[in-house]
């Protein structure tokens, strides 16, 4: 170590009296400790290098997201796809309102055959199971049939022949010998096939009977619900009927089945006429919108494309000539030269673009009236009272939705007409376009949406389903470990709830995909549960599939926090209780929770920061439906799959270009998640520095 | 003074203190059931995962049969698996590069019916590879930084803005969440950074030439595993720092004391009088980083992770043969540490959802989830094990 | 927890010494009521290692009383074998003879510990206010035994403060943290809090250690005219204080007691030569 070498410096000899002087290696006036010292600062300051860079990188692609995207909006306007866009809207909210009352026809008009339409679903459902476990062994049985069918046909032809031969002395001797030597050979194939379509058979019994064992008792269970024992085993002979390939018809009994149910439907049908005739009423209503909307679309869509063309032009150009810069072909050169000089960068006249739409708002302003006069009346028409349940719920939501239907048909009307092609749009428009815009629609034909509410509204429905189930469990346990459990339990229980924080996130959604996804739509499909909003569910990538693992994920943040926190407070606090007369628990809810709040609010939060911001198990699990759920379902939303501000980065990010415009909107998001995040923390310490004051 | 036997009953109604709040007692028992129950139930939950992908991943990773192990799912890559049916009414399965020689070896033979199931055949040696160049370059970064910047709090600093500034910025990055990581680390590390290059690319923010024809280029170093390492060590920094600085606390400041009365400076007081006493908290915090390093898949997602790489990434660097040893060796070791990778957690995730699930695809999933799950929660138990030892040894 | 754990390790190695009985004024127990009687009482933390040997005493009603001796003489372990606050403790317990409160055995199986505490209450050498308001600091005790009536409880935590002679202090603020008011506040707020809960006797464990001179006067008086309705029992340092506050004084030494009397006899004659060694001033 050089600090030690003694060097004598001229000062040195010269005052030899300081005996304290600072030896050794000097440099700009700072000496090795220094130095080391500023090198141990500078790696602690790493940690403020990297938040200020995060930062940076971020800004910078925000920075130059929001120019891309006014222009994007800018070319949505001067193409007069806004415009259009209206009407579509009109439109799409008509379509949703004539969908779900027709989903309430048919469960009406189903209504009597229910029973059957079970035995028919269980069929369907064990033989779909059958089939799925004897595919192979089928396909090969079927073959070999098929080839003994034909060879059995071959089989006759050539023994006519051979009749005929026989009995025609003239006949060829020749032909015959060989006809009879083919004979031969294809019956000899056909006993070589016999005991290969016995083994198969044999093996696909096997087949048929094991699957019909081991058929999902979950399935079974939920298709065959409320079915009798005969009804049953009718529907296990009719499905052991179909498992061969020589089956040429439906059993009988399914056929039977299958009449009865198209009987009954009729029946319903014809007493549900009216329902029926209104239905096709509505969906009539719109047909003359939905021409002048087609239209409009067409002219819009054009418009665009000359826009894009323009605004693509220079860029397209100027590839060009770097490509006459460098290719030595004169040939090439001169094609690539002409292409640049054809690329022309004229500006679209806007007024005389959009001079076709302006045409057709009076006739739309002429649809709109009628079109609501029309949809009130027939509204009014539909049945009021619907026998099934399935139906009362369609109806209620069609009435929402035709309450949406008549309000943007009324909203547009002003729109509509004022609208014009070349208002100003503000940069703030573009701002909140992207953070409350609700569609997020990317690689479309029509227009690029980025708009932030679909993925934020799916991120914090699943952290707070997450947050809901884990607080009362981590809390609960984090109290339970502190308070009640013996000190062996505790020294198990706390490892082992630690334990939880390290199983990698992608882990857990491989579970819910393979395993809890499954599971969890089974159970909502048990009888005893329906009372449960949103149950039974159809999908098995949902929100709540999601938030349940995400709760699962955060237990051991929130648990160890909240059981530091309970740590913390003074062993004095239960010990006054105590000595007043309390009982433990009361201690524990009057006292020792209540000092620790902050600490356990502290938890929660930073809990919530880290299920906001988990990738992986969203990614796998939410479904990634990149669409506002549907609130009119209340609780119910939570069955439905939604795409979380995570999921999009994992998901698209690696397969746009970069600096693209939709990259720059992955950034985007990403920096409204950083943001969030920083927000959480903040308030996190917050509410510690007052648990501190205590 | 008077004697009463002890077993004799105090007389009902002469007892002042009998039990009178029995509803109170009757709740206070029932509320402590519950929350033994909800603690409980976690439990339960944390074990029937772990049954599920440990019932379902052994039949993958072991055999019946000697020698029990089914080494070809470890030494072996990802590949295609390959189901398909000859004429003759037998089926084979294999994977691709077994099923490309038996179609080159009996050409004769007719295929009826064939069907391709991508991953799911071979093994899971890239990934495991993978997993480990990243964890190792990744534990080495954050251990020497992390280190460093415990150093500097616990011995160097003194109360001021600066100390509080960086933990804040550390306490901060704790709760970035992972995929905004993978963002930075895709735009500082693959896009940005600067590297000494003969040419720069096209996509560099800006070339300084340094002349002899080479330049110092912000261009970034690439999808690679320097670049995912890189990433996942700036991503676990805050808890590395954490647990070596509770290591360096453990150690009592007598010992500090006693070195700079000697006479030592305050560099020798640290590098022998702390540092060989904190060994034991950085192997602690080199696990638990591991720990956390190994699952994570958002941040390596952009950085360097593939789904599919024929080769493993030692083979095929390319050197440039005739030059002395010691330049064909740096080139060796640049060119192996921009080889991106793959990895297990990326691995899981492609076959989890990215390829369609048959029962063909399930033996692949189930034991590369289980290999991975018996890997990192091995460490994770190893960490929580030495956490527990070393809190009990603080007490010097 | 501590406190008493260095009691424990302060005792563990030493053997008894002495076998003199107590000596004991026989005409005031007489005349006087027993509260809390103590009959040969050994006491451990962990079995095995008593850290009190065969304690006997009696304490009457409406007296001060306080145990002196010097640090881990087992005082403090003998106040809270009293209110069982020792049952918090894994494994810590009597291992021979028995306590009785109003003539019952309060380590009796059919006891319970949470009636016994409202009857017995304490009274900490930290002052520990819960982090409420002042109200609900001495409407504690009585919240958790269910009373929830806004009049009772107003009228509880008013005599209460009172007696404890804090009410013209903190009445226009009784909505404020407990935690605002001064260390002597704070603990004359703990002693209302405990006599809120009207126990028979109240169990003072140092009550003034952590105060100054001035708070300590003021708990001091309190003291003294608390006795008029509760029995107090005071572990105490300051003999001074044993000497102004007490009727009858208990002198510990290494989990013994070595004597026990009235008070003015104990400071002017003691009938023990290590008791006389105490309160000279030669050792502890």
């Amino acid at each position: 170590m050089s600090l030690n070498d003694e060097k004598k410096t001229p000062e040195n000899e010269k005052d030899g009296r300081v005996v304290f002087r600072r030896k050794g290696f000097q440099f700009l006036g700072m000496g090795l400790q220094d130095y080391i010292r500023v090198f141990f600062g500078g790696n602690a300051s790493l940690a403020i290098i990297v938040l200020i860079l995060i930062c940076l990188f971020l800004l910078r692609e925000a920075a130059m997201f929001f120019p891309d995207h006014h222009q994007g909006l800018k070319s949505y306007r001067q193409g007069g796809q806004e415009l259009v866009g209206y009407v579509s809207d009109e439109v799409d909210a008509h379509t949703k309102v004539y969908s779900s009352a027709n989903i309430a026809y048919f469960a009406e008009v189903g209504r009597t055959s229910i029973h059957e339409d079970k035995q028919l679903r269980a069929y369907r459902t064990v033989l779909a199971n059958v089939e799925q476990s004897t595919k192979y062994t089928w396909a090969r049985l079927e073959r070999y049939l098929d080839e003994a069918e034909d060879l059995n046909d071959d089989v006759e032809d050539l023994r006519e022949d051979i009749e005929e031969a026989s009995a025609d002395a003239e006949a060829d001797a020749e032909d015959l010998k060989k006809d009879q030597a083919e004979l031969a050979e294809i019956e000899a194939r056909l006993k070589q096939l016999e005991p290969l379509i016995a083994k198969e058979r044999e093996q696909l019994e096997k087949e048929v009977q094991t699957a019909l064992g081991t058929s999902r008792v979950w399935d079974l269970d939920i298709a065959a619900r409320g079915l009798s024992d005969e009804e049953l085993s009718m529907v296990r002979e009719a499905v052991v009927f179909e498992a061969y390939p020589d089956a040429e018809d439906e059993h009988e009994s399914i056929q039977n089945l299958k009449q009865v149910s198209r009987d009954k439907k009729a029946a319903e049908a014809e007493r549900l006429a009216d329902f029926k005739e209104t239905l096709n009423g509505i969906r009539d209503s719109i047909r003359p919108m939905k021409s002048l909307y087609g239209e409009m679309k067409d002219i819009s869509v054009a418009n665009r494309r000359e826009i894009d063309a323009f605004s693509t032009a220079p860029a397209r150009r100027a590839a060009l000539l770097a490509g006459v810069e460098q290719t030595d072909d004169p040939a090439e050169k001169e094609r690539m030269q002409k292409q640049a000089d054809e690329v022309v960068i004229v500006e679209p006249d806007y007024d005389a673009i959009n001079e076709p739409l302006y045409a057709l708002v009076p006739q739309h302003g002429e649809l709109a009236g009628p079109l609501q006069d029309e949809m009130n009346k027939l509204f009014r028409q539909l049945p009021q009272e619907v026998e099934t349940k399935s139906a009362r719920e369609n109806m209620k939501r069609a009435a929402v939705y035709y309450e949406r239907f008549d309000n943007t048909v009324t909203n547009n009307r002003d729109r509509i007409l004022d609208w014009r092609h070349d208002a100003p749009l503000s940069l703030w428009t573009s701002t909140t376009s992207f953070m409350f815009g609700k569609h997020w629609i990317t690689n479309s034909s029509w227009h690029d949406f980025y708009g932030l509410l679909p993925l934020f509204t799916g991120s914090l429905l699943i952290s707070i389903i997450a947050l809901t189930v884990s607080v009362p469990f981590a809390v609960a346990a984090a109290i339970y470990v502190n308070q009640i459990a013996r000190f062996k339990e505790q020294s198990f229980v706390k490892p082992a709830i630690e334990f939880i924080g390290a199983i990698p996130s992608v882990v857990l959604g491989f579970f819910g995909i393979l395993v809890f996804g499954e599971a969890l739509r089974n159970i909502s499909q048990l009888e005893w549960l329906q009372w449960v909003p949103g149950f039974p569910m159809a999908e098995r990538l949902t929100i709540l599939n999601a938030g349940l693992l995400l709760a699962f994920m955060a237990v051991p943040t929130i648990f160890t926090l909240t059981e530091d926190a309970l740590n913390n407070v003074p062993a004095a606090f239960s010990e006054n209780s105590l000595a007043l007369g309390a009982t433990k628990l009361q201690t524990v809810f009057r006292v020792i929770v209540p000092t620790a709040v902050s600490g356990i609010i502290a938890a929660i939060l930073l809990g919530f920061g880290r299920i906001i911001g988990e990738t992986m198990v969203v990614l796998l699990v939410a479904g990634n439906k990149i669409k506002i759920p549907d609130f009119t379902e209340g609780l119910g939303v939570v069955a439905q799959p939604a795409h979380t501000m995570t999921g999009i980065i994992a998901q698209e990010l690696g397969e746009v270009d970069s600096g693209s415009l939709h990259w720059r909107a992955l950034f985007m998001v990403g920096m409204v998640l950083f943001v969030i995040s920083l927000l959480v923390n903040w308030a996190a310490q917050r509410t510690l520095k007052r648990l501190q004051k205590i | 003074m008077h004697d009463i036997a002890k077993d004799q009953p105090v007389k009902k109604g002469q007892n002042p203190f009998a039990t009178k709040a029995v509803k109170l007692k009757r709740r206070d028992r029932t509320i402590s059931v519950a929350l033994g129950a909800a603690t409980y139930f976690i439990l339960a939950c944390t074990l029937y995962i772990f049954a599920d992908i440990t019932f379902k991943g052994i039949p993958v990773v072991f055999k019946t049969e000697a020698p029990f192990v089914n080494f070809e799912f470890f030494t072996k890559s990802p590949e295609t698996l390959m189901t398909f049916e000859t004429e003759g009414g037998e089926t084979y399965k294999m994977n691709f590069s077994e099923y490309s020689q038996f179609k080159r070896d009996s050409p004769d033979v007719n295929i009826v019916e064939e069907h391709s199931h991508a991953y799911s055949g071979g093994g899971i040696f890239g990934p495991l590879v993978g997993t480990a160049l990243l964890t190792i370059i990744c534990i080495t970064v954050a251990l020497f930084v992390g280190l460093a910047t415990a150093i500097f709090l616990n011995e160097y600093a003194t109360k001021g803005r600066f100390m509080d500034s960086i933990r804040l910025a550390i306490m901060n990055l704790a709760g970035v969440p992972s995929i905004v990581f993978g963002l930075f680390g895709l735009m500082f590390f693959c896009l940005f950074i600067p590297v000494v290059t003969s040419e720069p690319l096209e996509r560099s923010f800006l070339a300084i030439p340094l002349g002899g024809g080479s330049y110092f280029s912000f261009e970034g170093w690439g999808t690679c595993m320097l670049a995912g390492g890189f990433t996942l060590a700036v991503m676990i920094l805050p808890v590395v720092i954490a647990a070596c600085e509770e290591s360096l606390k453990a150690i009592p400041m007598g010992f500090r004391e006693a070195s700079l009365a000697l006479g030592a400076t305050k560099w020798q007081t640290i590098s022998k009088a702390v540092l060989p006493y904190a060994f034991p908290g950085m192997l602690t915090a080199s696990i638990l980083g591991i720990t956390r390093v190994a699952g994570e898949t958002a941040p390596i997602m952009f950085t360097a992770a593939l789904a599919h790489k024929d080769k493993l990434p030692w083979q095929d660097v390319p050197t440039t043969p005739g030059s002395n040893f010691v330049a064909q060796a740096a080139e060796w070791g640049t060119g192996f540490l921009s080889q991106s990778v793959q990895a297990m957690p990326y691995h899981i995730y492609t076959v989890a959802a990215r390829i369609p699930q048959s029962e063909y695809t399930k033996p692949m999933q189930y034991g590369s989830v289980f290999v991975f799950m018996v890997l990192v929660m091995t460490f994770a138990a190893l960490s929580i094990f030495l956490r527990i030892r070393y809190r009990k040894k603080l007490k010097w | 927890m501590k406190t008493y754990m260095s009691d424990q390790e302060d005792q563990m190695t030493l053997e008894p010494q002495g076998e003199d009985a107590p000596v004991q004024d026989q005409s005031a127990v007489d005349a006087l009521e027993t509260v809390i009687e103590v009959d040969h009482v050994n006491f451990a933390y962990i079995p095995g290692t008593d850290v009190l040997k065969d304690i006997s005493m009696n304490i009457n009603k409406g007296e001060v009383t306080a145990f002196i001796g010097p640090s881990g003489c087992g005082k403090s372990t003998l106040l809270r074998c009293l209110n069982r606050m020792n049952d918090l403790i894994p494994k810590a317990g009597l291992t021979q003879g028995e306590i009785r409160i109003l003539g019952t055995d309060i380590y009796h199986p059919e006891v319970d510990v949470i009636e016994l505490r409202k009857h017995v209450g304490m009274v900490f050498q930290k002052y520990n206010p819960f982090p409420k308001s002042i109200y609900e600091n001495v409407a504690y005790g009585l919240r958790i035994q269910g009373v929830n009536r806004k009049s009772v409880l107003d009228e509880a935590v008013e005599s209460s403060l009172k007696l404890a002679g804090l009410w013209d202090e903190v009445k226009d603020r009784l909505d404020s943290s407990g935690l605002g008011l001064s260390g002597g506040q704070q603990q004359r707020l703990c002693i209302a809090r405990t006599i809120a809960v009207q126990p028979k006797i109240i169990l003072m464990d140092e009550p003034c250690s952590a105060l100054d001179p001035i708070s300590t006067t003021i708990i001091e008086e309190l003291i003294t005219q608390l006795k008029q309705e509760f029995t107090i029992v005071i572990v105490t340092h300051n003999m001074q204080q044993a000497t102004r506050v007490s009727d009858r004084t208990a002198y510990f030494y290494l989990g013994e007691l070595i004597e026990m009397d009235v008070t003015t006899k104990i400071f002017t004659n003691p009938s023990q030569q290590k008791t006389e060694e105490y309160i000279s001033g030669r050792f502890g």
